[in-house]
């Protein structure tokens, strides 16, 4: 199906946040307003997703920030093992 | 809390500081080519990452909303929407002294299983060739040890000179042959022969010739076999330039066989047609001119200022039932600077090398020659067509004048001296006794069926009674009156023995 220029620009905007797991408004909020400011998006869509173990992964279109305990954990196992 | 404090230090060495990223998106993989959603700022033959497999890949389309890029790796493991990541660097091998004798694929990775390889140096793939102001004229031969080639179609250092042939023919020996001659060459040139889409069998074969004469000494052997993803088929001829390159910007001399690029083209079409650029003539991308001449004009001989280094290429081409004049073949030709031109009738008359001297030429000609070689070759080819021009026009003539009669005896003793098994390089002086012989009419009260043994026995006598003659043309890479009149009183010796 193709997309129109509308359709694109939103799916462009959209950031998912994934964290591991349920957090107070405030903490949420505050931590939604500073992805907005580093992607410059409009929209966040939050996920729970346990096998992040902790921290967060945000993602728009273009750019991602990985700031998980299992990212760490796989940086480590690539930079020690290479990539097996 | 020591143990604690050790980690610690450790992993902050690993530098794992978060940032943001710039990823796109696997939209669709085919054929071992990404079509990826994403990465705005990501370059031209770039190395990106495929996230969940950490399998590598290169760019090679950048389009207002996606890019493509070639896998380097397991193309099957890859799905849609795989996250990309950017490296921010172009695609490099690893270079250096360490891979001579050694066995590695276009990355550089090893495949000989005798351990990691130490590079030096990381070259990048694609670089644009010396400048003309950077180079000098092509002056110092690369003996091939192939009496055909060195005396008629020489090669210099810094030349490119094409070999092609349909598929029976023996391109790919007599390009290994030139390896092998290598071995006792005085200024002994750095050689890699780059293996593309090629049975895995047949490039052990090819290790094993190699190895069994000593050449891998002195020899890389980069491959990207038929089995290897179609990236390797078209990134291995560059790496393999790469490797050569290093060698030549020392000041050192470097060979480079590229066997072969019909396949190299294969990939590129493969490639393109994938990545949806409009295919041109024989379905060929636009740009497969170019794809081998900005490969090709990166061989050169440097002047002084340089290092004075050289980077001979020899690229193989497969043809179809002798048609020299399709796309691929005419695009290399006109990018050469010669080309040796691998005969299928030749070939099946029994004629080794099959060489069609008529339609193989060197425009380096008698520049790439040492003096000896000139002075005893020098009318040489000028002869060899007159003869088959004589015998052509006496197809179905049965009397002869004496004088034609002694010239086409005299041609087929050349025809006879000219024939060389695969395999068997000569050094340069012992290819310029027996021409020499051949050119001066020692040869004319010979049989024809003994010419082969009294090349042989010529070679030993003068080896063994008189070694100061090939000494003296090894030492002044001429052959002076001196040198001369001793070899005419040896041919004369031995000529008694053979005679009718």
């Amino acid at each position: 199906m193709k997309m129109n220029k509308k359709d694109k620009k939103k799916e462009g905007e959209e950031i998912i946040l994934k964290i591991a797991r349920r957090l107070d408004k405030e903490t949420l909020e505050s931590l939604s307003e500073k992805i907005k400011k580093v992607f410059g998006g409009e929209e966040i869509k939050v996920e729970i997703d346990e096998s992040i173990i902790g921290g967060f992964w945000a993602k728009s279109k273009n750019y991602l920030i990985d700031c998980t305990v299992k990212g760490a954990l796989n940086k480590i196992k690539n930079k020690v093992y290479g990539n097996l | 809390m020591e143990i604690y404090e050790i980690f610690k230090r450790g992993i902050e060495r690993l530098g794992l500081e978060t940032e943001k990223e710039e990823i796109g998106q696997v939209v669709e993989v085919k054929d071992g080519v990404a079509r990826i959603s994403g990465l705005p700022n990501v370059e031209n033959f770039e190395v990106v990452k495929f996230e969940r497999t950490q399998i590598e890949g290169v760019i090679l389309n950048l389009e207002e909303d996606s890019v493509g890029a070639i896998v380097l790796g397991d193309f099957s493991k890859i799905t849609e929407g795989d996250i990309v990541k950017r490296t921010k660097k172009v695609l490099s091998v690893p270079i250096g002294e360490n891979l001579i004798g050694r066995v590695i694929d276009p990355l550089g990775n090893p495949l000989d299983g005798k351990g990691k390889i130490r590079a030096e140096e990381f070259y990048p793939l694609e670089r644009i060739g010396p400048s003309v102001i950077d180079r000098e004229p092509v002056n110092f031969p690369l003996h091939t040890g192939i009496k055909l080639i060195d005396a008629l179609i020489p090669i210099g250092r810094g030349q490119r000179e094409l070999f092609l042939g349909d598929r029976v023919t023996d391109k790919s020996h007599l390009a290994i042959t030139a390896i092998l001659n290598q071995k006792q060459e005085p200024k002994r040139p750095i050689c890699i022969y780059v293996a593309i889409g090629k049975k895995e069998a047949e490039i052990a074969r090819t290790i094993e010739i190699l190895e069994k004469s000593g050449a891998m000494d002195y020899t890389i052997v980069l491959a990207a076999p038929a089995s290897s993803p179609i990236s390797f088929w078209y990134l291995a001829p560059y790496a393999g330039c790469s490797q050569g390159e290093y060698f030549m910007k020392k000041g050192r001399d470097a060979l480079v066989i590229y066997d072969d690029l019909t396949k190299h083209g294969y990939a590129w079409r493969q490639i393109s047609l994938i990545l949806r650029r409009p295919p041109g003539r024989e379905a060929y991308p636009g740009d497969i001119f170019y794809s081998h001449s900005r490969l090709l004009e990166r061989a050169a001989k440097l002047n002084k200022e340089n290092g004075g280094g050289s980077l001979t290429a020899i690229p193989i081409l497969e043809i179809q039932a002798g048609d020299i004049t399709a796309y691929i073949p005419t695009n290399v030709i006109s990018i050469c600077d010669g080309q040796i031109y691998f005969d299928t009738s030749l070939y099946l008359k029994g004629q080794r090398p099959e060489v069609n001297i008529g339609l193989s030429v060197s425009r380096v000609g008698s520049a790439a020659q040492t003096k000896a070689m000139k002075k005893v070759a020098g009318t040489l080819k000028l002869e060899l067509a007159q003869v088959l021009e004589l015998e052509h026009f006496l197809e179905f003539i049965e009397e002869v004048d004496p004088e034609t009669r002694k010239k086409l005896e005299r041609g087929k003793r050349i025809k006879e001296i000219l024939k060389q098994e695969k395999l068997s390089p000569l050094p340069f002086e012992k290819e310029a006794v027996i021409i020499y012989a051949g050119i001066e009419g020692f040869l004319d009260e010979i049989k024809i069926e003994d010419i082969q043994g009294f090349e042989r026995n010529l070679s030993e006598t003068i080896e063994i009674q008189k070694p100061e003659i090939f000494k003296a043309m090894r030492d002044s890479r001429d052959l002076d009156l001196t040198t001369k009149l001793e070899l005419d009183k040896v041919l004369k010796d031995l000529v008694k023995k053979y005679a009718r």
